[in-house]
């Protein structure tokens, strides 16, 4: 039987799915959850790994009623966030294009809405979520700093369940049951914000009156369903598919009459629309042959996308004619990914050993634009090239225990192929943990990690205008080392302690300099990249306190993040989001059976912008400021307290409500987004910080059925 | 296109929202760094050097006086004294009249008192692999072609800068023989158009362009960038207006002829000094840390500023079409 739960355990960690979890047996998925985590190795002996279940996803302070596992990750030791209230993941001193996002096991291009303000994940489907800073296990790879695992949730194969969610901004539906007892299941997540909803009143008021019309909202979408079918108890069949997906539109219509022989009516304006997101679909099967051997097994097909048009139309009446010209301009690019990949577990008294392939191929349509005129003539249809790359991976780990001893050696092999350039990467992957007693581990670990695609986007914000474009005999893959090692000490039966240190190195860091435009040139996009080196080290300590009703947690992070890039400076320099110092206090207390209150407080050092160091004064030119070193200056430090307050409720049909009441950045604490150096009327120099978010008060209702 | 409208505009409303406040600058710089700005080319016999003082950013009151100044110009090691031209509100500049040739290294260093001794050395490039024709384009303009040729394959962008300078002498002859013909000398600027020979798709609508204006050794210049040899004949178009050389006053006791004459000059342009000249600095979006820190610090050793050498080729002084 332990043969068999470690099987399970590391089908578990490697396909995220065993057992056709019940969504809403909850108490048999724990009871599971804790036998097999009990078997495996415990991710605290891992140096780097996260495991968050949905309880902590949801359990943060949910910005505008809206949970988001990114900003939960954000939380984590070693995780800058970047800018205040955008879906940054800086990891380690990674960018934050260097993250594998993968929703059960499929590689996301676009994660979140509204240029970052929100995750793409829907809470209500997600099951778990497994991130790794370091320690990579070999099956992961193709970008280099983070690896955020999510895994959702199979529906119930015994009855109908779910759950509806209001919030301030956007509102979700869940719903799951069996579609045939215990053979197939279906889980559907829907969220959908209605900003645009709450706008067009207000644009409708202003509109009233008057002959030009403005009309333009903006909404997202997030679609998330998945099909279980169990036609054995050894065989599980998944069909699951996502679509996240955000929406803008603007409109200015102006109703407009022209008097000649007889009345004219015709109408002018503009029209945007801005379609972009990321749709993903996939199918897998996982078979377990015998209490020491499985398979699995994946084909998926995963795309992220920007449709942008313009519409303009304008009228000229003269000699009583009536002339209307049509423009109308779209522009569409996509990145697309589809593999297949299987993997193969074994397990033996003191191995147990994995193995696997995959095999991608992704193309690129980085831009096609198409101009007509009225009518269906085409001005120009113009595109870039395609681009096509090959991924072929292969990867073999085996994670040995004796006694307290436990060692995962694994390697990966990575062949890339693309525009006529070839590129093989072996990394090693090392972990290990030594049970010094029954409650202290020491561990390490070590891994190389590559990374062959890399985003172009003119500014450092998640816009749909970012393309991602492949390596090439130009643009060579990053590469990245890191090692880590630490120590978990259970102090007491409350107090547990986990203290860890990281030293980390980048080779061909990339960065797009192209930042001449909004739109990336994609003509010349690979001379944009300039290319580099970048180092991070720090320490992490994490401290928890356990009880019944209180729950406490202390995550401290020193770091240091650098890079050197030649035609930005000649030595080293600090990176933007180097932030000395980070502090995150979490606590949670069960006040009563119902009501249950969070809070969470933020600290970290200031993000780092670059600042004029000295002034010229030069005759025709005027006042000069002159820039000595990048990322010279340290903006004021952050922080901010997120509180947040449950009340659970038994409806009179037993079901269960819950209102949560959350405030953002408690005490207004108004925090620098960006700093800026002007001269003022007294022809002095002065800094001027510019702050964003105040206090966001928000509630959410669910409930559950 | 429409859309950036509607994105800044979703930009500015974000921008609207927040609120602002000044502080302290962040800063402690440890005192006050020598500025230089040169660029010698061949060609031309004289480099003018500017030197200035850079004032620490917390300490701005206005530009300070630089005493003790100590500059050294040297071309392949040998030392030549610039000598001290003008003095403009602190700007020091200084002329070297050393005649250079591609290939040669020109080393600058300066002291003052006060602030540290800064250093820079650049080669003068060669000149442009090109061809240059001319023709009357449409009446009161002359059209300048460069056929550039890029064979190299590097794929390194190569930089130019294309600089037009004109001359009116009226000459002024005697009816009376023995008196003799005097001649009135005045320097012209030229408004010159150009477009970049490089098409780019690039919307500028942050701040930066593939071409730019700019004032170089006394001298307007319009620089600009290649495509790294995609195009090996790169055709580089210029409209000069003229006025016809005519005489522009005659009476009885004397003629006066006016004469035009103009120099067209083709720069090859290190990559640092064009950075240097067209930095991608958009001060907001640097402020915020939304782009990458494209700060163009020159090549200054110590100090800040510029002195790179350009590659000239020159078309030798013209006369107008009569």
């Amino acid at each position: 039987m332990k043969g068999f739960l470690t099987l399970c355990s590391i089908f578990l960690a490697f396909l995220n799915v065993c057992f056709p979890a019940a969504a809403d047996e909850k108490e048999i998925a724990d009871t599971l959850e804790r036998v097999i985590i009990s078997a495996e190795k415990s991710p605290i002996a891992y140096t780097g790994l996260k495991r968050l279940d949905r309880k902590e996803l949801i359990a943060g302070t949910a910005v505008l009623g809206t949970p988001d596992v990114i900003k939960v990750l954000q939380n984590i030791s070693g995780v800058a966030s970047g800018m205040e209230l955008m879906s940054g993941l800086y990891v380690h001193g990674g960018d934050g294009s260097d993250n594998l996002f993968l929703l059960d096991g499929v590689p996301l291009f676009q994660v979140s809405h509204l240029a970052g303000l929100f995750s793409s994940f829907n809470t209500d489907i997600i099951q778990s979520a497994d991130f790794y800073k370091s320690g990579f296990p070999a099956r992961y790879g193709g970008k280099l700093s983070s690896v955020v695992d999510i895994t959702t949730t199979d529906g119930s194969m015994e009855k109908f369940g779910g759950s509806v969610s209001i919030g301030l901004i956007d509102g979700r539906i869940n719903l799951n049951g069996p579609i045939v007892k215990n053979k197939l299941s279906y889980n559907v997540a829907i969220r959908r914000s209605w900003l645009d909803a709450i706008i067009a009143p207000i644009l409708a008021f202003n509109n009233s009156g008057s002959d030009t019309k403005t009309k333009g909202g903006y909404a997202l979408f997030d679609s998330d369903v998945n099909l279980a079918y169990a036609p054995t108890k050894s065989d599980k069949i998944n069909f699951r598919f996502f679509a996240g997906t955000d929406h803008f539109s603007y409109s200015k219509i102006t109703q407009e009459k022209y008097y000649g022989k007889e009345i004219y009516d015709a109408e002018s304006g503009v029209k945007t629309n801005m379609k972009w997101g990321n749709i993903a679909a996939s199918s897998s099967w996982n078979h377990i042959f015998s209490q020491r051997l499985a398979l699995s097994a994946m084909l998926y097909y995963s795309k992220g996308y920007s449709d942008i048009s313009d519409w303009q139309k304008s009228n000229d009446f003269s000699d009583d004619v009536l002339t209307s010209g049509t423009f109308t301009e779209t522009s569409v690019s996509s990145a697309n990914a589809a593999g297949i990949k299987s993997a193969l577990v074994m397990s033996f008294k003191h191995h147990n050993l994995s193995a696997g392939i995959e095999y991608r191929s992704s193309w690129y349509n980085p831009s096609h634009t198409k101009v007509k005129t009225k009518g269906e003539d085409i001005m120009t249809d113009s595109g870039s090239g395609k681009y096509l790359s090959h991924e072929v991976s292969a990867f073999a780990e085996d994670e040995m225990t004796y006694g307290p001893f436990s060692l995962t050696a694994g390697l990966r092999l990575d062949g890339y192929f693309a525009d006529g350039a070839a590129y093989f990467r072996p990394q090693p992957r090392l972990a290990a943990s030594y049970n010094i007693t029954d409650d202290i581990i020491a561990k390490a670990s070590y891994e190389a990690m590559s990374q062959y695609s890399h985003l172009l986007s003119s500014i450092y914000i998640d816009l749909p205008t970012n393309i991602w474009m492949p390596s090439t005999s130009i643009v060579k893959p990053s590469d990245s080392h890191q090692a880590a090692a630490g120590i978990y000490a259970r102090i007491s039966k409350n107090w547990h302690v986990d203290a860890s240190g990281y030293y980390r190195s980048i080779r061909n860091c990339l960065i797009y300099s192209g930042s001449g435009s909004l739109f990336p040139p994609i003509d010349k996009w690979e001379e944009e990249f300039i290319s580099g080196k970048g180092r991070s080290y720090g320490a992490e300590l994490e401290v928890k306190y356990l009880s019944g009703k209180f729950l406490g947690s202390a995550a401290y992070t020193l770091s240091w993040s650098e890079r050197k890039f030649d035609e930005l400076h000649s030595s080293w320099f600090r990176d933007r989001f180097d932030n000395r110092h980070k502090l995150t206090l979490t606590a949670s207390y069960r006040i009563t059976e119902n009501i249950d209150i969070n809070a969470t407080w933020n600290f970290h050092s200031g993000n780092r912008v670059t600042v004029p160091e000295h002034i010229v004064n030069l005759p025709g030119t005027g006042t000069k400021f002159l820039f000595s070193e990048p990322y010279n200056a340290k903006m004021p430090d952050y922080h901010r307290l997120d509180l947040s307050c449950n009340f659970h409720k038994k409806t009179k049909r037993g079901n269960e409500s819950i209102w949560n009441i959350s405030i953002y950045n408690t005490y207004c604490r108004m925090n620098p987004i960006l700093m800026r150096t002007t001269i003022n009327l007294e022809n002095k120099p002065v800094a001027t910080i510019y702050s964003l978010v105040p206090i966001i008060p928000s509630f959410s209702y669910t409930l559950k059925f | 296109m429409r859309k950036i409208p509607a994105i800044l505009s979703s930009l500015l409303l974000i921008a609207a929202l927040s609120c602002e406040r000044e502080t302290d600058l962040p800063l402690k710089p440890d005192g006050g760094r020598l500025y230089l700005e040169c660029f010698p080319s061949n060609n031309h016999d004289t480099t003018y050097i500017k030197l200035t003082a850079a004032v620490p950013i917390t300490e701005y009151e206005g530009p300070k006086e630089l005493s003790n100044i100590m500059m050294n110009f040297r071309v392949n090691g040998d030392s030549f004294a610039p000598k001290l031209y003008s003095e403009d509100n602190y700007v020091y500049t200084y002329i070297a009249d050393v005649p250079l040739k591609p290939g040669d290294i020109v080393s600058v260093d300066a002291s003052a008192e006060g602030y540290p001794q800064i250093t820079a050395s650049s080669s003068v490039p060669d000149e442009a692999d090109m061809e240059m024709s001319r023709e009357i384009y449409n009446y009161g303009t002359l059209r300048h072609k460069f056929t550039v040729r890029r064979n190299d394959g590097s794929g390194q962008k190569h930089y130019y800068g294309v600089a037009i300078r004109g001359v009116c002498r009226m000459e002024k002859t005697y009816a009376d023989s023995d008196r003799q013909p005097e001649t009135e000398v005045s320097y012209l600027r030229y408004d010159y158009k150009m477009e970049s020979p490089v098409k780019s798709k690039d919307e500028d609508i942050l701040g930066y362009k593939t071409i730019k204006q700019c004032h170089v050794n006394g001298t307007d210049m319009v620089i600009f960038e290649d495509d790294g040899g995609k195009t090996q004949n790169l055709e580089i178009v210029v409209d000069i207006p003229y006025q016809q050389d005519k005489y522009w006053v005659v009476v009885e006791d004397y003629k006066i002829f006016r004469r035009t004459l103009y120099n067209v000059e083709m720069f090859r342009i290190p990559k640092e000094a064009y950075e240097y000249l067209n930095p991608r600095i958009n001060e907001s979006l640097l402020a915020a840390g939304l782009i990458p820190p494209f700060i163009s610090n020159g090549n200054i050793s110590g100090g800040y500023g510029i002195a790179s050498c350009m590659g000239c080729t020159s078309s030798g002084w013209i006369g107008n079409p009569i």
